[in-house]
């Protein structure tokens, strides 16, 4: 039977067919949205936090935080080796601009950001009032 | 002479597997790979029966990624450079290819 969508499978089986054929993967263009891998722990005193930053240098990242807000940005400009050719492209230049909502109020003032083997890590002191407190425990004899 | 890098094929168990980008001239191929965190004394390349393994480790996270590669590299000249989280791998093609490339071309 003659449906609409058979138009549209015809046309979704050749698109695929194409992409797969092709050496470039289409959504990894150029200068794409694209974000990097986040990850957090919290030590009690301070939150860290790290990004995975492959290829960016101190210079291409900016790290803006205040009580509440971390934004972590960069832009990484990859230029083709002069005189080859490509035979597979899945890095790319990019660009991301990220914002988290902090958990706990940090001390902006003392926040600092360190930049190791492509890892960037931000560790965040807590503000006094939410830092954990140790209560010692006395035994009553 | 084919000078291809196909697909790659193979991923380490529990392993993730780095965004690559190749590159081939006359005289090499050039793999970039995105490693973030690993340091270079844990990186590892093999190359055997026309797979190449590479693999980087951070203290958190197994890099590891396979690619068919084609016969004709001059597996001993094989290069490796780590800068910010990126590795750098260098796979000169052996004189006798790059000498039958080089006849192809003047023809």
């Amino acid at each position: 039977m003659l449906t609409p969508w058979a138009e549209f499978d015809r046309a979704f089986e050749s698109l695929r067919s194409r992409l797969e054929e092709s050496d470039v993967n289409p959504f990894w263009a150029e200068g794409r949205a694209w974000s990097p891998p986040i990850g957090w722990k919290d030590t009690g005193p301070s939150l860290e936090i790290v990004v995975e930053v492959p290829g960016f240098t101190a210079e291409d990242l900016k790290v803006d935080v205040n009580r509440e807000v971390l934004t972590v940005a960069g832009e990484r400009k990859l230029s083709p080796p002069a005189g080859y050719r490509p035979l597979r492209r899945e890095r790319g230049s990019v660009s991301f601009s990220r914002s988290i909502s902090l958990p706990v109020p940090v001390d902006s003032e003392q926040v600092s950001a360190s930049l190791k083997n492509g890892v960037l890590t931000l560790s965040l002191p807590k503000q006094a009032e939410v830092r954990p407190r140790s209560i010692p425990v006395h035994s009553q004899v | 002479m084919e000078t291809q890098i196909t697909q790659p094929n193979a991923r380490g168990r529990g392993a993730r597997a780095p965004s690559v980008d190749i590159w081939e001239n006359d005289a090499e191929f050039v793999i970039f790979a995105d490693v973030p965190g690993a340091a270079s004394e844990s990186v590892q390349v093999e190359v055997d029966q026309g797979a190449l393994r590479l693999g980087a480790e951070s203290p958190t996270v197994r890099w590891a990624r396979s690619f068919l590669v084609p016969s004709g590299i001059a597996v001993d000249q094989i290069r490796a450079e780590l800068t910010n989280g990126v590795l750098r791998l260098t796979l000169p093609k052996s004189a006798e290819v790059r000498r039958r490339t080089v006849q192809v071309k003047a023809v």
